[in-house]
């Protein structure tokens, strides 16, 4: 995959290598076989010894990407051009998918567990923490479900404390052709429990990498308030990806938001809009334009991290092109 | 209220077609009702005066007893108490492999190597930073730490539906409020699901956060330990490790330890005689067996003294001078025998086709069978 070793700035080499050991220790990034990556010969890493032989490996994860690339997600990042979007429906993608169902159902992991690939394929993982945020009732523990093809509660009952989901989905990245398994980790909790306890939300923040801002199609009020919920969310460190979801959208007959509305919004924040609803049918098409795009814009993120480079705000309207479910 | 009002105790009444309604006060501050259909023989005062406790408990661990004494606002509680529902529920529909609404013990699983378990499990609390630390499989304890032991029974039992209601989450953060060792403080539950079906979980305070716990002690303590873990779920309905030979006999089973009150249930599932119930129906015999010689016979000294207090119903056990420690009964399904020492209650599903006399000391065998194991 590396034609060329990094060459040129070793001081950019080394952010991005201590970055990802950063990400390593905070147990962020999972590497399931160290051995087969592809190491990258870097005179710094020597004096580094076990660490630094990590970072290696892990920067061929990160910095495998051609200048170009890197400069043009500087500036803004089109949909699609970090990852293959439809690669769920390839022929190729089947050996990955097929890890992640049991009977015909979503295979469930438990903390200790991960999809099995053969022996000959190597996958990495990479770990990401993303919040669910938005009023009662909204849907959060529902999204949350959805996203891991769990049955959707058909009831209301609302969520007593933090409750987390873990969701696998393999993603190709564009460039390198390399594929990795995203292991998201959805943070759902009670919005009246977090009223009545102070330590949730803190808890639910800390190291997050991303925030899903929820609003229901059929409540309007949920909508007007996106503004004070994305500025409670988010901090003043502000590398966090935001996306928001809208609900319920099955239930069109009785929207309260137009499309006018959402589509003012993405412009005017530049934050993309999704859109959720009915029911769960487990096929991989209601659930991938969300979470690729997710994984997208985290990996985008990171490669900013990682490389130093300021992030800079994106062009109105263009991220919006993500939406549509 | 218009027996209070003249200072008679009225605790409950029947309707003329059989329904029934129990009502209890708890602290002079909530009133709960519990209403039942008119198959009374489905449902009984017993059950519906276990039902109300446990829903009053349920109230405690969600809002702590503070809320719930102290009224301020009542609109404020009623929709606090939205966040009960869940939990409420989960007793209101119980059924299934565990008893421990009715019986008021702790569901357990015996594991196979305990030992490993529970070193693992007292390692792992310890670095979580609590005393309170509890294994579980299929919903049903396998390993806790001695403090966790010395919670209230009840209070386990109410910990543990809490965790089943908390389904197939990967961890939960859930601030609990302990009816009888900490009605007004709430710990933190934390919970993480090692492999689908098995769970650990602890109380702990402030620290650690949920977060650092999965990420830095989950994989360390557990990982080692999957193997075994596998085991102890495919133990699921038996609950009992391959070393314990029951006789072939046995359709299922219900055992308690009325000292510790933890309790094992087990349908064994491999054992099929024509003509014998389901898994699930075997189930439900027990858990009906179980109320009936409760109410009945093996009058728990708690009950009965409610009993000459509150109730004239149940003067067929109230006439006894003695406590009876055997009794056995013939359905069309099977045939069930009861079996009580000062330590242990044994419950036996056993089919049609044993005969009645060889009831006893199958029983007799299977309580030494299973005492053996030291639960
Ligand atoms: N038709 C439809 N109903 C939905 C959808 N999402 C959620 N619901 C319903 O909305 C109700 C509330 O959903 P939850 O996911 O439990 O709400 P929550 O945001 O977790 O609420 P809290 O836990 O109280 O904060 C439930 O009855 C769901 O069935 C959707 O996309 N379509
Ligand atoms: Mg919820």
């Amino acid at each position: 995959m590396f034609s060329e070793p990094l060459g040129g700035d070793v001081e950019q080499t080394r952010a991005a290598a201590s970055y990802w050991i950063r990400r390593r220790k905070q147990g962020r990034v999972l590497c399931q076989n160290e051995a087969t990556l592809i190491s990258v010969k870097c005179g710094w890493n020597r004096e580094q010894g076990g660490a630094g032989e990590w970072a290696r490996c892990m920067l061929g994860a990160a910095c495998s990407w051609p200048p170009t690339c890197c400069e043009l997600m500087a500036r803004s990042l089109r949909p699609g051009s970090l990852v293959h979007v439809d690669w769920h429906r390839s022929a190729e993608a089947k050996e990955f998918f097929s890890r992640l169902q049991h009977k015909k159902k979503r295979r469930k992991f438990g903390l200790l567990e991960a999809p099995v690939m053969p022996p000959s394929i190597s996958v990495d993982t990479v770990n990401y923490k993303v919040f669910i945020s938005g009023k009662s009732a909204v849907g959060k523990t529902t999204l949350a479900a959805r996203l891991a093809g769990l049955d959707v509660p058909r009831m209301h009952y609302e969520t007593t404390g933090i409750e987390t989901t873990v969701v696998f989905w393999p993603v190709k990245l564009r460039d390198s052709g390399r594929v990795l398994f995203f292991r998201f980790q959805f943070w759902d909790c009670g919005e009246n429990s977090l009223r009545r306890f102070d330590h949730l939300l803190p808890s639910c923040k800390e190291q997050m990498d991303a925030i899903l801002f929820l609003f229901s199609f059929i409540d309007h009020a949920s909508f007007v308030d996106l503004s004070s919920q994305i500025a409670r969310g988010t901090g003043a460190s502000d590398n966090i990806v935001k996306v928001v979801v809208g609900t319920k959208f099955d239930l069109f007959m009785h929207t309260d938001v137009t499309e006018e509305e959402v589509r003012s919004f993405q412009a005017a924040s530049g934050i993309p809009v999704f859109r959720v609803g009915g029911d769960v049918c487990g096929g991989w098409g209601e659930v991938a334009p969300l979470l690729n795009a997710l994984a997208e814009l985290l990996w985008h993120q990171d490669r900013l991290a990682a490389g130093k480079m300021p992030p800079q705000p994106s062009s109105r309207g263009e991220t919006g092109d993500l939406a549509g479910c | 209220m218009f027996g209070s009002g003249q200072d008679v105790l009225l605790s409950s009444c029947e309707t003329e077609r059989g329904g029934r309604v129990v009502w209890r006060v708890f602290h002079d501050s909530v009133m709960l009702i519990a209403v039942s259909g008119q198959d009374t023989e489905a449902v009984c005062e017993f059950q519906l005066r276990r039902l109300l406790d446990n829903i009053w408990n349920c109230m405690v661990l969600i809002l702590g007893i503070d809320e719930l004494v102290n009224v301020r606002n009542v609109e404020r509680l009623k929709r606090d108490l939205r966040l009960c529902y869940q939990l409420i529920d989960g007793f209101l529909e119980a059924s299934g492999e565990w008893m421990g609404d009715v019986t008021h013990c702790v569901d357990c699983l015996l594991p196979p190597q305990l030992v490993l378990l529970q070193e693992a499990l007292d390692a792992f609390s310890h670095a979580a930073e609590s005393e309170f630390g509890c294994l579980l499989v299929h919903g049903k304890v396998v390993a806790a730490t001695e403090k966790w032991w010395r919670l209230a029974p009840q209070e386990v039992v109410l910990l543990t539906v809490l965790l089943r209601s908390l389904g197939g989450t990967a961890c939960c953060d859930q601030p609990v409020f302990l009816p009888q060792g900490s009605p007004t403080v709430p710990h933190r539950l934390l919970r993480f699901q090692l492999l689908p079906g098995a769970d650990v979980c602890v109380l702990c305070g402030p620290s650690p956060s949920l977060q650092r716990a999965e990420i830095e002690l989950v994989g360390r303590f557990w990982r080692p330990l999957m193997e075994i873990l596998w085991t102890c779920l495919a133990l699921k309905d038996h609950c009992l490790p391959g070393s314990v030979t029951l006789h072939k006999d046995v359709l299922g089973l219900l055992l308690i330890n009325r000292e510790s009150s933890r309790a094992i249930s087990s349908v064994r599932s491999a054992v099929n005689p024509p003509g014998a119930p389901s898994v699930a129906r075997r189930w439900e015999l027990l858990r009906l067996f179980f109320i009936f010689t409760v109410k009945r016979y093996f009058v728990q000294d708690e009950v009965a003294q409610r009993q000459k207090r509150e109730s004239l119903q149940e003067e067929f056990a109230l006439g006894f001078s003695h406590q009876p420690i055997q009794c056995y009964m013939v359905t069309e399904e099977c045939k069930c025998f009861g079996l009580q020492t000062p330590h242990y209650q044994l419950y036996l599903l056993m089919p049609f086709s044993v005969p009645t006399f060889a009831l006893r000391p199958l029983a007799a065998r299977t309580l030494s069978t299973l005492t053996a194991t030291g639960f």
